[in-house]
C-alpha cells in the first residue's frame, strides 16, 4: 500500500512543477486505486465475518 | 481576496498535516500498528491536503476544490465502513479510544468537518473569479507543502517498514 502514499509525492511534486493537469490525473487515478484496495478489504472482512 | 483565499487553503493543509503527525505519533509512541482502512483513511487526508497544493502552486480552480471534496466524502465513506465494521459488541474497538472515541470515528468527524470547510471555501470564492494566473509564495504556502510533504513521505516508510510493496494485512 506504500506506493499509494508514494503516488501523492508524485502529485505533489508535479502540483510543484505547475502541470496542474497531470497531477490532477494522477490524484484521480489514486483515488480510483484506493477504492480497488477499500474493495478488496471489503471483500476479505466479509470472509472473515461470515 | 485572492491572498485571503491561498491562506485558507495553507491553514487546511497543515491542519491535515497535523492530523497525520498526531496519528503517526501515536502509531510510533503507543505502538498502534494501523490497520489496512486507517492508512486509507490517512491516504484521503492526503488527497483532501493535494487539492490544497494545487491551489497554491497553480492558482485557486473549480477542478483543485472538485478533487479535496472528492477525497473527503470518500474518507468519510472509508471511516463510517470502520465504524460499521465495530458497532456489533463482538468486534470490539480498533486501537486505543481518544476521548471516549475510536480513531476512526474521530477521522469521519474530520472528513466531515473538511467537507464543510471546502463548501465554506467555495462560498467565500462567490463573487471573485477563479485565478489562474501564478503568484509568488508566502511563508505560509512554503511551510504548508513543507510539512504535507514531509508528512507523506514519513507515511510512505512507515507503510513500506510495516506492508512492504504489497497490500497490508489485518
Amino acid at each position: 500500500m506504500a506506493f499509494v502514499f508514494l503516488i501523492f509525492l508524485v502529485v505533489i511534486g508535479l502540483s510543484l512543477a505547475r502541470w496542474r493537469v497531470a497531477a490532477i490525473v494522477v490524484a484521480l487515478v489514486n483515488l480510483l486505486l484506493a477504492l480497488g484496495i477499500l474493495w478488496y478489504h471489503w471483500t476479505t472482512t466479509l470472509e472473515i465475518v461470515l | 481576496v485572492n491572498a485571503a483565499m491561498r491562506a485558507l487553503n495553507s491553514l487546511m493543509v497543515v491542519a491535515i498535516t497535523a492530523v497525520l503527525l498526531a496519528a503517526l505519533s501515536i502509531q510510533i509512541f503507543k505502538g498502534e500498528e494501523p490497520c489496512p482502512l486507517c492508512y486509507l483513511q490517512r491516504v484521503a487526508f492526503i488527497g483532501v491536503a493535494a487539492g490544497g497544493v494545487l491551489n497554491i502552486t497553480c492558482g485557486l480552480r473549480g477542478a483543485h476544490y472538485g478533487l479535496s471534496l472528492l477525497w473527503a466524502v470518500n474518507g468519510a465513506g472509508i471511516a463510517l465502513r470502520q465504524i460499521a465494521l465495530h458497532v456489533c459488541p463482538q468486534f470490539p474497538t480498533f486501537g486505543v479510544p481518544l476521548w471516549g472515541l475510536g480513531l476512526y470515528t474521530w477521522s469521519f468527524i474530520f472528513h466531515s468537518c473538511l467537507v464543510l470547510y471546502v463548501a465554506f471555501l467555495l462560498f467565500m470564492q462567490e463573487g471573485t473569479p477563479f485565478v489562474v494566473k501564478r503568484s509568488k509564495y508566502t511563508w505560509w504556502d512554503i511551510l504548508a507543502i513543507v510539512v504535507i510533504s514531509f508528512a507523506v513521505f514519513v507515511n510512505v516508510i512507515v507503510c513500506f517498514a510495516q506492508c512492504g510493496i504489497g497490500p497490508c494485512h489485518e
